[in-house]
């Protein structure tokens, strides 16, 4: 056994932890290895914040030796890959070939497999929908030991249920994924500083046709109003490929958090002219556009031993402004946060997932160092304001929200999904919010 | 890009390691990959792996299926065939396997003889093997898989430590051979520290384990200088300095 987290370091608690060795072995399906609560978890990279990738007591089927890459077609532009490469490597092996995944979260660190179970979105959703929308296909094994072909056409309930499912359909062993042409590896950009909603509001109206890209710093406690950053990019016509090199390191977890609302409030204003300053357009590669934060290794471990949460919700573009006003308002109330406020405006485009979080809406994402009952009495409030906008929130972020906010967000869903589920699979949030 | 045709040989393909290493080989100009291993499906996946990998219209890539490699007849006429064509510029000769236990190897001897032919012989008969046709070609380089554990035979796992240990001697014995003979063959033994992989995945949790496309960054690197003994990582060569030079009465006494 061994202790295991997620990435908002919120509990460490006993697994076994089983790799995967190659996408023919089916050894592990064995009920031997079961672990003591008797069920499976798919592992991809750890990159979601709550427990959605925690099965205490059981058995992760971990996926990082599963990194080979199976074809590659340009002329169809697909890529198929086993479910454990990670998006950084897939994304760097593209870009130099002039091609790039059309959507990719806000960290490269993730594992295809986990990208798929999460139906992960990026700044760009208004044009390509989620990363399940960019799936053709995928092979998923069952603990029984079957492995099906999954795609719109085959097996499509499994194909709807899988993408945004969370693991608990099975282990995703290989996925053929559509692509994006691009001459390089620069973005345009630019950044336009809001001073209130109805700005930003504005702002994401007008970019939405013209900018592939585009998302919204938001400073959720200093200023009088709800200012920010709004960025919008294309992908450049310039047509010469850099690729980063080398990361820094955050080399220990300190006794507490180190943002607080001193430290808050100085980043935050810095912040804030610093990119207010960069209104003009500018180039800028794109590992910095989309993935700022994995410049700097295990950043998590800023937040102390108690660890943190992700508030992650969407709600529907009628309700909008007045929820993402009032959530602002409570959080700069209760003197809370973190400096990575996250605003912006989801599009039409439906996934295929089933349980996929996004919406036409708008999305506001936003750290918190865990203060306990503080920050939980706080939570509760936002709750309230999700549930009476019709919103929900967003799964692969949440290790805390009552089962009946669950509901209400994903409970007609629910009635599909269960059909698909496997039943020897299971993990922390699902027996938390669902019953198994 | 490189037009010479570049030869890779990679014996126990399969292993993560071996494969690691070569993707950067593949990146950086070798066509012509032949995989030799125990499974044809699971060579062919590491094959088309390389091939996605490297790009390259000229790109080619053979598997090799040996079930036994401790065999010498079947080692020999996979390489003669192997080298008909074209002597490989360099092998790679990565099988072996730490996962059994040493006090059972201690009192099973059939199961400590194959660990025996696993970890040391079978390497050996595959790194003279390919060296004869080196020898006639005037060059290429042999590398062998060894490992930390061959510096110095330890309670927890002298079987695997000493038939790792003999690729030591036998690459010693080589590169004499080969400088008095005036030939431009290398021989080259790579020790990596615990590294994660299927060999030491039941360590998760237990062991501080490298990540092994860093260890394979640092095995090619060295490989491409002409290393005789690669550590990899690196730090692993002062650690075993010290390992190996602690006196018997100090050593002796430490559970390590
Ligand atoms: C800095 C940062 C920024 C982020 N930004 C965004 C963002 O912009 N948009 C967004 O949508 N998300 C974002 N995320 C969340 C992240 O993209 C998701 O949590 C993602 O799923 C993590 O992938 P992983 O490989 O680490 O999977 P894990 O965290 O290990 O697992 C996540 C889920 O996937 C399942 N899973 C993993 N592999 C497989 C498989 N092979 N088969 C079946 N199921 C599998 C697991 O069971 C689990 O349910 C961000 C996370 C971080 C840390
Ligand atoms: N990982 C470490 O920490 C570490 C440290 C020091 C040295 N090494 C050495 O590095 C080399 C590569 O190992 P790895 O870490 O890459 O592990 P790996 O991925 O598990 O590869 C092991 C290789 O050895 C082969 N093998 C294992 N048992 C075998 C048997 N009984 N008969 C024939 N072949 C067998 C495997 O072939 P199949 O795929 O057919 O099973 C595979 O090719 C090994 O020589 C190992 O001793 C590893």
């Amino acid at each position: 056994m061994t202790l295991v987290s997620s990435w908002g370091l919120l509990k460490k608690t006993e697994h076994n932890i089983y790799p995967v060795a190659d996408r023919l072995q089916r050894q592990f399906l064995q009920s031997e290895h079961l672990g003591d609560n008797r069920t499976f978890l798919p592992r991809g990279n750890g990159r979601s914040y709550g427990d959605v990738c925690i099965n205490s007591g059981g058995t992760l089927l971990w996926t990082g030796f599963l990194d080979k890459f199976v074809d590659f077609d340009p002329q169809n532009m697909t890529v198929t890959v086993e479910s454990g490469v990670l998006l950084r490597d897939l994304q760097r092996f593209l870009v130099v070939k002039g091609f790039m995944l059309p959507v990719t979260p806000g960290t490269q660190e993730v594992s295809v497999g986990g990208a798929i179970a999460c139906d992960v979105h990026c700044k760009n959703h208004h044009m390509y929908g989620t990363f399940g929308c960019n799936v053709k296909s995928f092979k998923l094994l069952r603990t029984d030991g079957e492995l099906l072909t999954c795609s719109s056409s085959e097996n499509a309930g499994f194909f709807k249920a899988t993408i945004g499912g969370l693991g608990l359909t099975g282990l995703v062993v290989e996925a053929t994924l559509l692509l994006k042409k691009v001459a390089g590896s620069w973005i345009n950009a630019e950044n336009i500083p809001f001073a209130n909603l109805n700005e930003f509001f504005d702002l994401s109206k007008a970019s939405e046709n013209k900018y592939e890209h585009t998302v919204s710093w938001i400073d959720c406690i200093t200023g009088d109003g709800e200012r920010g950053i709004f960025m919008r990019g294309n992908n450049s016509e310039r047509r010469d490929c850099e690729l980063l090199k080398g990361s820094i390191n955050f080399p220990f977890t300190p006794p507490f958090s180190l943002v607080n609302s001193l430290s808050l409030r100085l980043f935050n204003t810095f912040y804030y002219y610093a990119q207010s300053l960069k209104s003009r357009p500018f180039w800028v590669q794109y590992e910095k556009f989309f993935y700022p934060l994995d410049h700097v290794g295990n950043w998590n471990r800023i937040y102390g031993k108690k660890g943190f949460y992700q508030y992650q919700c969407v709600v529907p573009m009628s309700a909008g402004y007045d929820a993402v006003s009032e959530i602002q308002q409570q959080i700069a109330k209760a003197n809370e946060g973190s400096f990575l406020g996250v605003l912006k405006t989801f599009g039409r485009k439906k996934s295929p997932g089933l349980l996929s979080f996004p919406v036409h809406g708008v999305t506001y994402a936003l750290d918190f160092p865990n203060r306990g009952d503080k920050t939980e009495k706080l939570f509760r409030n936002l709750d309230s304001i999700v549930r009476e906008s019709g919103g929900r929130l967003y799964l692969a972020k949440d290790a805390r929200q009552p089962k009946e906010l669950f509901e209400l967000g994903y409970g007609d869903a629910m009635n599909e999904f269960i059909k698909y589920a496997d039943p020897r699979i299971s993990s922390d949030l699902s027996r938390r919010l669902m019953g198994f | 890009m490189n037009k010479v045709a570049k030869k890779l040989v990679l014996v126990g393909a399969t292993s993560l390691i071996a494969s690691n290493c070569a993707r950067i080989w593949v990146q950086n100009g070798f066509n012509e990959v032949v995989l030799i291993g125990r499974d044809r499906k699971r060579l062919e996946n590491v094959g088309c792996d390389l091939a996605v990998r490297s790009g390259r219209d000229d790109f080619s890539c053979s598997c090799e299926v040996v079930c036994d490699g401790t065999d010498a007849e079947s080692v020999t006429e996979t390489i003669d065939n192997i080298c008909r064509d074209a002597v490989p510029d360099i092998v790679l000769i990565a099988q072996g396997s730490s996962l059994d236990m040493n006090e059972e190897l201690q009192q099973n001897l059939s199961r400590l003889k194959s660990s025996l032919l696993l970890n040391g012989i079978s390497p050996v008969l595959y790194a003279q093997g390919f060296a004869r046709h080196m020898e006639k070609k005037g060059a290429g380089h042999v590398v062998m898989i060894g490992s930390v554990a061959g510096d110095r035979g330890r309670s927890s796992n002298y079987v695997y430590g000493s038939g790792k240990s003999l690729l030591d001697t036998y690459a010693e014995g080589m590169r004499h051979y080969f400088a008095l003979k005036k030939c431009g063959v290398m021989v080259t033994v790579v020790k990596p520290g615990p590294t994660l992989t299927p060999m030491t995945a039941d360590l998760v949790g237990k062991v501080k384990l490298a990540d092994v496309k860093d260890v394979a960054k640092c095995i090619v690197r060295g490989v491409d200088c002409g290393k005789k003994t690669v550590y990899a990582p690196s730090r692993w060569r002062l650690i075993m300095f010290v390992i190996r030079n602690l006196p018997s009465f100090v050593f002796n006494r430490l559970n390590i």
